[in-house]
């Protein structure tokens, strides 16, 4: 029986999850700041999750616009404790994922843009 | 014509911030009015009151709950002689309705208002708005078997009204 859409995209959350251990969490979020689906640690709210990344993403997509830098394809932020990446997933949702501070970054981005590839088809 | 620079001000920041930064600053300013109104002991509504004005409640209870309807919006007047709010801004307002805790929403300023009781960390449970204006009634539909609440009783409470919350007895 063909998976529902929901369950193709949590399917694809939960391999990112996996195949890099060092992910802790990721969600898939709307423009509007609506979760799609997510796979989050429990000690994160959802609500706020969605609702920075689509600021962030918002401020992002602005000041790229402003300094003519394109359209915006991947946010970084990073702090002592991990990391929080923000990547666009086609034209109508965006990929947030939160990893750990011991994560190879290379490794990351390349499963983080294959999974947001995967993700765009989807959606 | 004259316009009000503080309306104008407030509405200036309001849609500037969410055609920013999505719902984030909607939540954001809820939670620094939240702040301002948190005063230590107290009743969750007496702290409300401060924003929704004195003798504005009507008060019901029913089994766990209390269903208390606002007679008149405190943000009426800011929605008068303003600007339209805008693509994006209304845009935002259909999507927190469509959230799984959403609903129940009419203008930016319901997602400030609404920001404020999430924010008072008191199991506030946003059930609708009526639009003094246009009579038009946005329910929270998502969120009436939490309350223990029909659509029906909802609209039959807010009729003539401005915002019905529940809140546990």
């Amino acid at each position: 029986m063909a998976l529902s859409r929901e369950e193709v995209l949590n399917q694809i959350l939960k391999r990112l999850h996996s195949s890099t251990p060092d992910v802790e969490g990721a969600a898939v979020i709307s423009m509007d700041g609506l979760v799609i689906a997510s796979s989050l640690p429990a000690d994160i709210e959802e609500d706020k999750v969605s609702a920075m990344s689509a600021a962030l993403y918002g401020i992002g997509s602005r000041t790229a616009e402003e300094l003519k830098r394109g359209d915006i394809e991947q946010f970084y932020i990073k702090g002592n404790n991990g990391i929080f990446l923000i990547t666009q997933a086609g034209s109508d949702a965006m990929l947030t994922v939160m990893a750990n501070v011991k994560a190879k970054l290379g490794i990351i981005f390349l499963d983080v843009k294959r999974s947001a590839e995967e993700l765009a088809k989807a959606i | 014509m004259a316009k009000n620079p503080v309306k104008y001000a407030l509405w200036g920041m309001l849609v500037g911030n969410i055609e920013s930064m999505g719902i984030l600053p909607a939540l954001q300013g809820g939670e620094a009015i939240a702040r301002s109104i948190e005063t230590e002991g107290g009743d969750v509504l007496e702290k409300l009151a401060q924003i929704d004005g004195e003798n504005n409640y009507e008060i019901s209870e029913k089994g766990e709950f209390r269903y208390v309807v606002l007679k008149h919006c405190p943000f009426a007047s800011v929605y008068k002689d303003i600007p339209a709010w805008g693509e994006k801004a209304m845009k935002l307002v259909d999507a927190y309705n469509k959230k799984e805790d959403g609903g129940g929403a009419l203008h930016p300023i319901c997602l400030v208002h609404k920001g404020v009781r999430k924010a008072m960390n008191a199991g506030v449970i946003s059930l609708g708005c009526r639009s003094e204006g246009t009579g038009k009634i946005e329910v929270a539909e998502k969120a009436l078997k939490k309350a223990a609440i029909t659509k029906e009783e909802v609209l039959g409470m807010i009729e003539g009204k401005a915002c019905i919350f529940a809140i546990k007895a």
